[in-house]
């Protein structure tokens, strides 16, 4: 893979053309994985495919499917952003402030939570581009940051949403009356085409697959990438934004304890999806089909009564078997 | 060739006392730091409160040395939370449970650990896996193992007498300091004296030259895992002697600690450069300022706050650990 400068438009595309051939033949073997893990537990037990199961692993998808969708944007650039869990719930319990305590109005409350996602998210991104901060240590100070000032704003108690009374039927209402079609998975599913349009039609997902495979030749064909990696840095912050509202809505408060471990999930989401941490290629549909395939374990493991702590580390044995598979995928070719 | 235009990459070839000021920028702010605390805090100049701010550094101190051989050979390892876990609670369960002698207990969970280590290594240097990932999914499974044996219940009714690692005096001085400072020295030695030690430098600075150059890059690399689960499994025993009890939450908390130390210490996350006792200095700054932010009596939550603002200033201030 070597690259010349001189033609760096060529490269860009070059790399944004093999890069979705191979996504394709590997969403397939993920995909196909994935099928299999579903009919081992649907054998072992039938009320696994019953529709109130498919509906609780797709609710139990939500939240770590919009936060693995941000990371990833922040991945293909050669990225991390371990603050997202963190970010998520401050961004819920500042939403519960502006509406318990400065008495805002519903729409506002909730853009207000995004606008505080993105913000954190914005921070980082400054830090990562304009100063140089390597991204693991510029957003593991955000999450110390925002766990901290989480607890501080709260009070270290739940902000409960309780003056705003339509708000938890965002996530948990039926959509259009459907019983068990809860509103949260088909804002998953808008969410998820938005990001699978922003990544593959739009500018920012064409930069951010440039960035990650070769930043200094990209900065030298004219792209202003310390720009664009606070838009994306951005970005994930805006969709740990979507998932404390989400989160939020579910709990019908919002809880400042929560938040640490979520960033390692959603991470994992996006790993097992088939998207190499170096940046430069991966793909939406994999980051949404690694979201589904650890909810979807966990749900098995649970219906077949694994204890909690065990069914992280079989979790944890998944991920190490998916960046095995892909090691292999990639030295084969 | 444009590599030149980017000047954080140019100052790597500066010299003279600029290169001392930046390799030791996090000594000369620890001793800002402290002169001004000493200066202005009463409670603070008080011998017992810094031998305790010793005290209390001495183990994450050593816990974040084993942390900075990964770090140095260009990987991470997540999965000390859950060694500290994994030693603090078999320690108990082998002593209090099974009443073996606690020699023995020690030597047990010290090479459970190294086995952990070699794992870690095993997967990241041999299996290729990214170090993030792999100590990742070695954490998950060693918090599973956890669980099982204990049942997420602590075991309490360690032996009295044990409770010196942690909390027992030579003298004046207390013994985790004078345990932490042994530790150091050793590694001094070690890694600026013996070519094993400095070899660790070589690999995380460029691998597949001293791959050429006839080091056994794949020896170094599972070395630094183990060297760091061994020194983590030591760092458990003393934080569980202060309470005497086995708790698999125990390293929880500290992972992103130790983190911040190695990185405040002056080491790069893409390894190759840091220093031993920047590694040292840095667990004491930390200290510190938790220290001066209880003796202020500010609350849990701030000082989290406060932690991750000062981490970012002092990576702003040092430019080595910026170069990344």
């Amino acid at each position: 893979m070597t690259r010349t400068s001189d033609k760096p438009s060529k490269k860009i595309n070059d790399n944004k053309m093999t890069s979705s051939i191979r996504d394709r033949s590997q969403i397939v073997i993920i995909l196909g994985i994935y099928i299999l893990m579903i009919l081992f537990f649907f054998i072992l037990k039938p009320n696994y495919l019953s529709y109130d199961n498919i509906m609780t692993i797709l609710l139990a998808t939500c939240v770590n499917g919009l936060l693995a969708l941000g990371v990833s944007f922040v991945i293909f650039t050669g990225g991390i952003d371990i603050s997202v869990g963190t970010v998520m719930t401050f961004s819920s319990v500042m939403s519960g402030i502006a509406l318990n305590n400065w008495g805002l109005p519903l729409p506002l409350v909730i853009l207000f939570g995004f606008l505080v996602g993105a913000f954190c998210g914005a921070v980082n991104g400054f830090g990562v581009a304009k100063m140089y901060l390597p991204p693991f240590i510029a957003t593991m100070a955000m999450q110390m940051i925002t766990k901290g000032l989480s607890l501080v704003v709260s009070g270290i108690k739940p902000i409960y949403f309780t003056a705003a009374p339509g708000y938890q039927n965002i996530a948990t209402g039926y959509f259009l009356g459907i019983p068990g079609f809860y509103n949260a998975i088909v804002i998953l599913l808008v969410i998820a085409v938005i990001a699978y349009i922003i990544f593959s039609k739009t500018i920012i997902g064409r930069f951010a697959l440039a960035i990650g495979s070769n930043e200094e030749a990209t900065r030298l064909s004219g792209v202003k990438t310390d720009n664009w990696k606070i838009a994306i840095y951005s970005l994930c912050g805006l969709f740990a934004g979507f998932a404390g509202l989400i989160m939020s809505s579910r709990l019908n408060s919002a809880q400042p304890q929560l938040g640490a471990g979520y960033e390692l999930e959603a991470i994992a989401a996006a790993v097992i999806g088939g998207n190499s941490l170096n940046g430069g290629e991966g793909s939406i549909t994999g980051t949404i089909l690694g979201a589904l395939i650890i909810s979807s374990l966990t749900n098995g493991l649970r219906i077949m009564s694994v204890p909690t702590e065990l069914q992280s580390a079989i979790v944890g044995l998944v991920l190490a078997l998916a960046v095995y598979f892909d090691k292999r995928r990639r030295i084969n070719e | 060739m444009f590599e030149l235009d980017y000047k954080e990459k140019t100052k790597r070839y500066s010299g003279g006392i600029k290169s001392f000021l930046s390799d030791w920028m996090i000594l000369i702010l620890f001793i800002a730091l402290v002169t001004i605390c000493m200066l202005t805090m009463s409670k603070f100049r008080d011998p017992k409160n810094l031998f305790n701010i010793i005290r209390q550094a001495s183990f994450i101190a050593i816990i974040s040395m084993g942390e900075f051989f990964v770090i140095l050979t260009g990987n991470m390892d997540m999965s000390i939370s859950s060694i500290i876990g994994m030693v603090s609670i078999f320690f108990a369960g082998l002593v209090v449970t099974m009443g073996l002698p606690v020699w023995l207990a020690v030597l047990i969970v010290i090479l459970m650990s190294i086995i952990v280590g070699i794992i870690n290594g095993v997967l990241t240097v041999i299996g290729k896996m990214p170090s993030f990932i792999a100590t990742l999914v070695v954490m998950n499974i060693i918090r599973g193992f956890n669980f099982i044996y204990s049942g997420g219940l602590p075991i309490s009714g360690l032996p009295e007498g044990f409770n010196f690692l942690g909390a027992g005096y030579v003298g004046v001085v207390p013994f985790p300091m004078i345990l932490m400072f042994i530790i150091a020295i050793i590694l001094y030695v070690f890694t600026t004296q013996t070519s094993l030690g400095r070899s660790f430098y070589a690999v995380g600075g460029n691998y597949e030259a001293s791959k050429l150059s006839g080091i056994n890059v794949q020896f170094v690399g599972i070395l630094a895992f183990v060297i760091c689960a061994v020194l983590t499994s030591i760092g458990a025993l003393g934080l569980t002697s202060k309470t005497l009890a086995g708790n698999i939450a125990l390293g929880d908390e500290l992972l992103f600690d130790v983190m911040t130390i190695v990185v405040l210490g002056g080491t790069s996350l893409m390894g190759g450069r840091g220093r031993i006792f920047g590694v040292v200095i840095g667990a004491l700054f930390l200290q510190v300022i938790s220290n001066v932010m209880v003796l202020m009596s500010i609350a849990t939550p701030w000082q989290w706050v406060v932690k991750g603002i000062i981490l970012v200033t002092v990576v702003l201030i040092d430019s080595n650990t910026k170069r990344d």
